[in-house]
């Protein structure tokens, strides 16, 4: 185990699209995260002029504890195209460069090389994890008017939704890029079922079974904050915290993703 | 001698081609086993299915009188079909992530690069190095850590005359360490220069198994001309200890039988009253046997 966590290490540490795309998931989402906060400020400055006291002001302190845990995941989740890339790269080199059969014939087993990528796909996870975590600190405690010990952490299971959430996306992404190995058409197989196939197939089914397809299921994880924000932008919030069902569901469909990888290059002949 | 890999019936269709058709040997501790075929006939599909990485539709087989497991392939150093390494990773990383897979310290990536010349480009990228050094580069990597079996896929592939000269020397000098090495090759010559034992497979299928003086030890010929062929041949027929006669222009070409020498044949004609003015042995090379044997089936 901690072998193959060192042999990915290495090969992580050393890939440049790795820290070209880990650098642009961090600018981007500093750029929202940032630019959102200005822009808040602005449009509120914008109703004040004038208000009459219908139009209630814009939260500026999204970022302030608890609720930057809920706020800042959600919008981190938008982002996760940039860690599938990393993913999708990952294991799509094993196939490019042949290293799949090669490290098998040099005595991996077939369920360690599935391992080895599941690996990548936790440690992707836990570095996205702790960035939104360490961010969520430092602008919690930059923004909060008045801390409480309680509140700090009182929404910071979402921290963890986040990190199961991402694991079982990148874990779908590991699945599609073993079974079709392009990197090219992992990722276009991956846009279209993300974008086109599920929706589509949510719609058509009833929305409390659509509501249960894989990637539905990991966003339902976190739902949308219950901001006057998304409000504005017409997204509107729905339930509050963390569904243990969907945290069931979820740890389901990663176990299922790894299973069936497992099998994919079980049976394949590498 | 005890034997390190035994393969029997082993079977591999791609479609409706049977790339490997009921393939059985064994290879005995210490040799050299050569496997010889034109391209395609089978030998890096026959290898993959021995390093675990194709499935056999059929058959099985066993390294050191076992079932294989990923711990057996760490003690068999590998070489299949070409170098498969981190194209963005330098020689460095590459082994040292060979030596974590294998187990194996770091300590032994030095004398291996060193043995292949790639010392000094050890920090280098594998995309940059040439054919020959990413031949030298998985020549290397089987190496290391000293294992008591080489499986090695047309190694010289790739290399210039001085590398394919080092390759051999290599390993003549494993085998002479009492390493099994299991060599892959469509070149005759590379075959015959190293190998103890030989298997000639052609599309799939095994037609020549043995050890290398069961084919080295050649069949002779005599080419003879006399002054009268049509009674020479006659007497040849009937003759217990020439075999095939063949014509060619004026020339007879007899196939020798019983370990008869070219003198019996010449005393015999010469008693019965045949003059010869031409009388050539001919030893068929390994080449010649081998062409013949592909030909054949």
């Amino acid at each position: 185990m901690d072998r193959i966590l060192k042999i990915e290490l290495r090969k992580i540490i050393h890939n440049r699209v790795f820290w070209f795309t880990a650098g642009g998931y961090i600018i981007t989402l500093l750029l929202i995260l940032f630019g959102m906060r200005h822009q808040i400020i602005r449009i509120n400055e914008h109703l004040s002029e004038g208000n009459t006291g219908f139009i209630p002001m814009l939260p500026t302190e999204i970022y302030s504890f608890p609720h930057v845990w809920h706020n800042l995941t959600y919008i981190a989740s938008y982002l996760m195209i940039f860690l599938s890339i990393v993913m999708v790269i990952l294991v799509t080199n094993e196939f490019t460069y042949n290293t799949m059969r090669q490290n098998l014939i040099n005595g991996l087993s077939r369920f360690q090389l599935v391992l080895s990528k599941f690996i990548d796909a936790v440690m992707l996870s836990i570095m996205a994890t702790l960035f939104i975590f360490i961010f969520g600190l430092i602008s919690g405690f930059a923004t909060s008017s008045s801390i409480e010990f309680s509140d700090i952490f009182s929404k910071i299971a979402y921290i963890g939704a986040y990190f199961l959430m991402i694991l079982g996306f990148l874990t779908f992404v590991m699945m599609l890029a073993f079974l079709i190995k392009k990197p090219a058409l992992v990722l276009g197989a991956l846009l279209l079922y993300n974008f086109i196939i599920e929706p589509i197939l949510s719609r058509w089914l009833d929305e409390s079974i659509g509501n249960f397809l894989p990637l539905k299921s990991l966003g339902m994880l976190i739902e949308i904050p219950d901001i006057a924000l998304f409000s504005f932008f017409g997204l509107k919030p729905m339930f509050h915290g963390i569904s243990p069902l969907y945290v069931g569901i979820s740890l389901f469909y990663l176990g299922a993703f790894l299973g069936i990888s497992y099998l994919i290059i079980k049976r394949r002949d590498l | 001698m005890t034997t390190v890999l035994n393969v029997q019936q082993l079977s591999k269709t791609y479609g409706s081609i049977r790339a490997v058709d009921s393939l059985s040997f064994e290879v005995k501790k210490g040799s050299v086993f050569g496997i010889l075929g034109p391209n395609g006939s089978g030998k890096t599909t026959t290898l993959g299915m021995l390093c675990s990485a194709i499935h056999p539709i059929s058959g099985n087989f066993e390294w050191f009188g076992k079932t294989p497991t990923a711990e057996t392939r760490k003690n068999i150093g590998i070489l299949l079909e070409k170098p498969n390494f981190y194209d963005y990773l330098s020689a460095i990383n590459n082994l040292k992530i060979v030596a974590d897979i294998r187990s194996l310290s770091y300590d032994l990536i030095e004398p291996a690069l060193k043995m292949v010349s790639l010392w000094e480009r050890r920090n280098s990228k594998f995309k940059t190095y040439s054919l020959g050094m990413k031949q030298r580069l998985a020549i290397a990597s089987a190496v290391m850590g000293d294992p008591d079996v080489l499986i090695l896929d047309e190694p010289t592939n790739g290399l210039d005359p001085t590398g394919i000269a080092e390759v051999r020397d290599m390993i003549r000098s494993l085998a002479g360490q009492g390493k099994t090495i299991i060599l892959a090759s469509h070149l005759l010559d590379e075959v015959q220069k190293v190998c103890t034992d030989l298997l000639v497979m052609k599309r799939g299928k095994r037609i020549f198994i043995g050890n290398m003086d069961d084919l080295s030890h050649p069949e002779a010929q005599l080419e003879l001309m006399s002054n009268d062929n049509n009674k020479m041949i006659d007497l040849l027929i009937s003759y217990p200890n020439v075999g095939e006669l063949k014509a060619s222009g004026n020339i007879v070409v007899a196939k020798l039988m019983n370990d008869a020498t070219a003198e019996d044949v010449n005393s015999y004609l010469h008693q019965n009253g045949i003059l010869l003015n031409h009388l050539v042995l001919r030893k068929a090379n390994l080449e010649s046997q081998v062409l013949d044997l592909l030909k054949d089936n």
